[in-house]
């Protein structure tokens, strides 16, 4: 099924962004394991593999759509050197998604592709419950303290 | 946070060889091998010098995408 050339380039656009996550994620996952932050390390893990579930979606609907997957580009991935870094880092990753996502569903209505919009709107909800997360990590680290933050997630 | 993960540096280091007196890419390459494998950083340590020249916002609060 021919999809309109503009929704196709704005989902590569969001697949480069995924792709970029996918590698952030799994890194700063592993920087934890290292670091012996078991939890964190287990829940970036996860987000990783959500966001690659993401790519996976995004590259099936571009195809359907009759485009190209552009799983070349990669944006610049920005790794964190110690926990609170990480999370910000993450945090500021979430936000270029969902402003992405929305600009991308705003495009759906104006050419009238309401598919691709009930298809991406389950991954706004997514992506926001992530950034609560993170903002929610971020405050705790603002009140309790990093050390006692990191204490828990041995 | 690295700037270059190539070569494993980050902005603390780029920051510190900046305001040492490094005020290119190349001078930056020199002093820290930033920017010196791929290159696909070095239009984040032209912001963090430009940054530093002409007192601009932090790179940390950056959104580059």
């Amino acid at each position: 099924m021919k999809g309109n050339a503009r929704i196709v380039e704005s989902l590569n656009e969001l697949l480069t962004l995924e792709l970029t996550a996918v590698n952030q994620y799994f890194v700063h996952s592993k920087m934890c394991e290292n670091w012996g932050f078991t939890k964190l390390a287990a829940k970036f893990r996860e987000d990783s593999m959500a966001e690659m579930k993401d790519a996976e979606d995004l590259i099936e609907r571009v195809l359907l759509l009759e485009g190209v997957p552009n799983v070349q580009r990669l944006g610049s991935v920005v790794i964190g050197e110690n926990v609170p870094e990480q999370l910000q880092l993450a945090a500021e990753t979430e936000r270029s998604a969902l402003k992405l996502l929305q600009d991308i569903i705003a495009a759906c209505e104006e050419e009238d592709d309401d598919n691709t919009r009930v298809f991406l709107e389950p991954s706004l909800r997514e992506e926001e419950s992530h950034l609560d997360w993170l903002e929610t990590q971020i405050e705790l680290i603002r009140q309790v303290g990093e050390q006692n933050y990191l204490a828990q997630q041995i | 946070m690295y700037v270059c993960l190539c070569l494993g540096v980050g902005d603390k280091k780029v920051r510190e060889a900046v305001e040492a007196g490094a005020r290119n890419v190349s001078a930056l390459g020199r002093e820290t091998g930033a920017g010196t494998d791929c290159g696909q950083c070095r239009p984040i340590l032209e912001r963090m010098i430009d940054q530093h020249t002409t007192g601009g916002p932090d790179e940390g609060e950056r959104s580059d995408r």
